[in-house]
């Protein structure tokens, strides 16, 4: 039932958003009332499944313990990026740089890939799930272009591209496990996650195996795995900012999502060692490659998309090795779609006030925008895993996870994020530190532009040094 | 399978294979369209199949709306944007064209290798008709990869999604017809986003080839 | 029915039919260009005049140039044994598709050096280009039969033949990308559109006519006359090898004429989609036929992967 008043309220957001045109009032009202239903949906579900379990809305909707997980951090994530882009288009909007038909078009497409998102955590047929997948690369794609600049279009058009044919042989390795699961079935019953699994034990091993692997490859691009990463730089970096922070930290994790859930079938057709094999080696080579990058590059929105490829890497890995590791890489998710978030809304700030995203164009961000140079720092401790934020604790557990099993990938991936954090600490001396020029004014653009961001890093304090009882038992409890 | 049935399959599954490797060998965009209107039509033939045989409504109103979005929709805009801008030839492949026979070759040969022989076992009756798909999957991949033109490489994506469906409906897969519907919508949507994007790349950038889209490479 | 007697009978099919083929595509070519056409019996005529006409020969010619004439006609004579007109009766001296190959190369070797012979330069690079696409059209056409010969397990034309008509639908793709190939290979050697022209007056444009350029009165006689049997060959075994319907008829003198029919039909089919393709493909540039030739050749290629798998 409240799923399904989370899909309507976006519908209907995004319907009234396209008629209401020009008023930009009512735009930002409709974006503010359905993040807060949103947000209070999320905290409903969350208490709902502690109470009673599954929640489930035959034959389309279901939300189990990983569902629900992801359903808060969509939720949480989407609103402070809602509220986020009022002061951010408001502010573009009074420079200059775009026009109010664009403002509307961004927040119909906004409601329109929340909603995408939302269907895909909560969706109970993996066909439906990977339509609604289908819909997030769509309504995305505008989104990216949406400055309509040369390389945005470039960088969009690479991104349909690319997500396409991965979605695409996504789709085939979904079909493949329907195959396998309707072995025993009659013709016409709308398969769902939980007959695949209750299947899976009879499943052809081999072709479990191809199945996943497409799967993998497929939805492994849309998260953004190294090799099928080289759209996501681009895309991240053209996208406006609070685009940016979706499409890093809720979409990735939203396709990890779905890989987990044919991660639970096929362990148990062909055995845990093969999924875990591949997650390891997924996850080592994302890591070292965006690491050896990160140190290189010049662009500090770039920087933070491949960041995003390393944490995935991270989770990826945390899976691989198991155990306790499956635990933390959980949490690392959640941690990262905030830690993330933090880091891009600070970054849109520093582009609104310097105008460039290149690093050699902004210095001094700690004298021109106070509030935003502090949380970009905290954001930045957060991200490197730097105790007592949350990321140091799922690193940490991730790698003792792993150190027995597999010490030396364990330890080239350790290696490999010091590289990351030399790479993040030339950024903020350079950035942040460092010397204001004198034609930067002082002061923030305007208050929507950091209080959501304060209320992100105020939730993420908390989470890290108060995990909360409930949160664990529905962890625990999400992985089978 | 009844050996009529799966002899049938196997002339759809040539129609397939034959269209994929022709998108390879025109150099004009209009062939191009052409193939993959005989490209779905075959998809739409084999989808009408079980429709007709089990009277099925809902299966036979997804067969007729694959069919016209597919065969008669998609074309239909991309006819339109080649007429406005007058996009008669396709751009270059990155491989000359006897290099890309010889890989579609390879290909074709590593879809009936070994490595693919579990499908095989899967298909029950329709072992050719499998392997045939296999290879049609292989080379629109090849298609996207290899041409220059980004009409191509929507058509590739495309050819893609057909083969596909193709493979799994000879796999035998159970076929509901609100996944039909759902994905003939997506494929539409899909469809219109990127015939926009080409009337966006082509105003910008003045062609369709993407090797003039050089302004990403500022790293 | 004695060897000697359906030799006889193929022999005078091949040499008596195939003016009356080249007749037929040329009209087929002027009607599909809004004009007349030539009269159908047009090359018998010319045939005849340039039996009855004085021959001027350079003093330069060596006795390749003199010989080669004689030797080629004789070589389509040969062939016209080899072919499957009658492909219900099992030949045992005759007909493996290898020694139909080489021998059509044997008679391009002579007319390439005959060309060269006089030592005009016409000749010389009439001679070169023919060489360059016989070459590689030789690999085509050779895997195009061996797509088949692979199939039916035998290089026996006739043997091939037989399997073809009861072959079942999963060959369908393989012999559809084999007989692609070969009507590639066809108008390759056989100097059609898009490969040459057989009618140009332009020097520059021609790859068999200035071979034969130096030639007149009776050997000049003896050379069309074999480029219309080699056509008429050709068109021969794509349809005892690709088209093999009616074979279902006896033995006897009726079943035979029946056959006969077919077969013209057959032949006549050929014709057309000969005078088609040639109306409308162009002549292409020369050094885009190589591409073209590969491509039939990796045709044969993927044919024969889809063959082994099977």
């Amino acid at each position: 039932m409240i799923i399904l008043i989370v899909i309507l309220t976006l519908i209907l957001a995004s319907a009234l958003s396209f008629f209401l045109g020009k008023n930009i009032r009512s735009l930002e009202k409709i974006v503010i009332v359905s993040s807060l239903i949103e947000l209070a949906a999320a905290g409903y579900v969350f208490f709902n499944f502690l109470a009673n379990g599954q929640i489930s809305l035959a034959p389309l909707f279901s939300l189990d313990a990983l569902g629900v997980l992801f359903f808060c951090l969509i939720a949480v994530i989407g609103a402070a990026a809602s509220f986020y882009s009022i002061g951010y288009l408001r502010a573009e909007m009074q420079k200059g740089i775009i026009t109010v038909e664009r403002v509307n078009i961004f927040y119909v497409l906004l409601h329109l890939f929340l909603l995408a998102m939302f269907t895909a955590v909560s969706a109970d047929s993996p066909i439906f799930a990977w339509i609604a997948i289908e819909a997030t690369t769509l309504s995305t794609a505008f989104l990216i272009c949406f400055y309509k600049k040369p390389s945005s279009i470039e960088a969009a058009w690479k991104y349909l591209i690319i997500n396409s044919v991965g979605l695409l042989l996504a789709f085939l390795g979904t079909m493949l496990f329907i195959a396998l699961a309707s072995k025993g079935v009659e013709a016409g019953e709308w398969l769902n996650w939980q007959s695949i699994l209750t299947a899976a034990t009879n499943f052809n091993p081999s072709i479990a195996k191809v199945a996943f692997i497409l799967v993998m490859l497929g939805y492994g691009t849309k998260m953004g795995l190294v090799p099928m990463h080289t759209w996501l730089p681009d895309a991240h970096s053209k996208a406006p900012v609070p685009v940016s922070s979706l499409l890093s930290g809720v979409l990735l994790s939203v396709a990890f999502f779905l890989i987990l859930r044919f991660k639970s079938a096929v362990d148990l057709a062909a055995g845990a060692d093969f999924s875990q094999h591949l997650f390891i080696g997924f996850g080592v080579l994302s890591i070292v490659v965006s690491a050896l990058i990160i140190l290189r590059q010049k662009n500090y929105k770039r920087l933070l998309a491949y960041s995003s490829i390393e944490h995935m890497g991270i989770a990826a890995l945390g899976f691989g090795f198991g155990g306790i590791g499956a635990f933390a890489a959980l949490l690392h998710i959640l941690y990262h779609g905030l830690a993330k978030s933090i880091l891009f809304l600070s970054a849109g700030n520093i582009f609104l006030k310097y105008g460039s995203t290149k690093i050699k164009n902004v210095s001094g961000v700690l004298q021109a925008l106070p509030i935003t140079g502090v949380l970009f720092i905290l954001g930045f401790l957060a991200i490197v895993g730097l105790p007592p934020f949350g990321i140091f604790f799922t690193e940490f557990y991730v790698f003792s996870a792993g150190i027995k099993t597999q010490p030396v990938l364990a330890g080239l991936a350790i290696i490999a994020l010091i590289f990351v954090f030399a790479g993040f600490l030339k950024l903020i001396s350079k950035m942040i530190l460092s010397k204001k020029p004198e034609e930067v004014a002082v002061g923030e653009a305007n208050v929507w532009t950091y209080v959501p961001i304060v209320i992100l890093v105020i939730v993420f304090v908390v989470a890290s040094l108060f995990l909360p009882e409930q949160l664990k038992t529905v962890i625990n409890l999400a992985i089978k | 399978m009844t050996p009529i049935l799966s002899q049938f399959s196997y002339i759809i599954a040539i129609v397939v294979f034959l269209s994929a490797v022709g998108f390879h060998l025109s150099r004009k965009n209009i062939n191009l369209v052409f193939l993959y209107i005989l490209q779905s039509s075959a998809i739409a033939v084999l989808l009408f199949i079980p429709a007709i045989q089990e009277m099925d409504f809902l299966l036979l109103l997804a067969a007729v709306l694959t069919l016209a979005i597919k065969a008669v929709f998609a074309p239909y805009f991309f006819l339109r944007l080649i007429r406005r801008h007058e996009l008669t030839f396709t751009s270059n492949a990155y491989l000359s064209l006897p290099l890309t026979l010889i890989t579609l070759a390879l290909l074709a040969g590593l879809a009936y290798s070994h490595v693919f022989k579990s499908f095989v076992d899967l298909s029950g009756g329709n072992m050719h008709a499998v392997s045939l798909a296999i290879a049609a999957i292989f080379v629109s991949i090849f298609l996207s990869i290899n041409r220059r033109g980004a009409l191509s490489q929507i058509i590739g994506v495309l050819s893609l999604e057909n083969t596909i469906v193709a493979l799994t409906l000879f796999l035998g897969v159970v076929d509901s017809s609100g996944l039909d519907i759902g994905v003939s919508f997506d494929i539409g949507v899909w469809v219109v986003i990127a015939v926009l994007f080409l009337s966006m790349i082509y105003k910008q950038f003045g062609s369709l080839d993407v090797s003039t889209m050089k302004k990403l490479k500022e790293e | 029915m004695t060897l000697a007697f359906i030799w006889t009978i193929q022999i005078i099919l091949v040499l008596g039919l195939s003016p009356l083929l080249i007749g037929i595509i040329k009209k087929i070519k002027a009607r599909l260009q809004s004009r007349q056409g030539i009269n159908l019996l047009q090359p018998y005529r010319d045939l005849w005049k340039l039996l009855h006409k004085d021959e001027v020969i350079s003093t330069d010619a060596s006795w390749i140039f003199k010989f080669s004439p004689y030797l080629i006609f004789g070589l389509t004579i040969f062939l016209a044994i080899n072919l499957p007109v009658f492909a219900r009766l099992n030949f045992p001296y005759v007909g493996d598709f290898l020694l139909v190959a080489y021998v059509l190369a044997l008679g391009t070797f002579f007319l390439a050096l005959a060309g060269l012979d006089i030592g005009s330069a016409f000749g010389g690079f009439g001679s070169s280009r023919e060489m360059t696409l016989a070459s590689l059209a030789e690999g085509g056409l050779i895997f195009s039969f061996l797509v088949l010969a692979i199939a039916a397990k035998s290089t026996n034309i006739y043997a091939i033949a037989g399997f073809v008509s009861q072959a079942s639908v999963f060959y369908l793709l393989p012999i559809i990308l084999a007989a692609i190939s070969f009507v590639m290979c066809l108008l390759a050697e056989n100097s059609r559109y898009p490969f040459d022209n057989p009618s140009t007056h332009l020097e520059l444009t021609m790859v068999h006519e200035a071979m034969i350029l130096e030639y007149s009165g009776k050997r000049l006689a003896l050379i069309e006359w074999a480029a219309y049997n080699k056509l008429f060959i050709f068109a021969a075994l794509a349809a005892g090898l690709f088209l093999p319907f009616g074979l279902s008829f006896g033995a006897g003198i009726f079943g035979m004429l029946i056959y006969l029919a077919i077969f013209s039909l057959k032949i006549l089919f050929i014709g057309v989609l000969v005078a088609v393709l040639e109306s409308t493909l162009a002549k292409f540039r020369f050094f885009r036929l190589p591409d073209l030739l590969f491509t039939a050749f990796i045709l044969n290629i993927l044919a024969i992967v889809l063959i082994i798998s099977l």
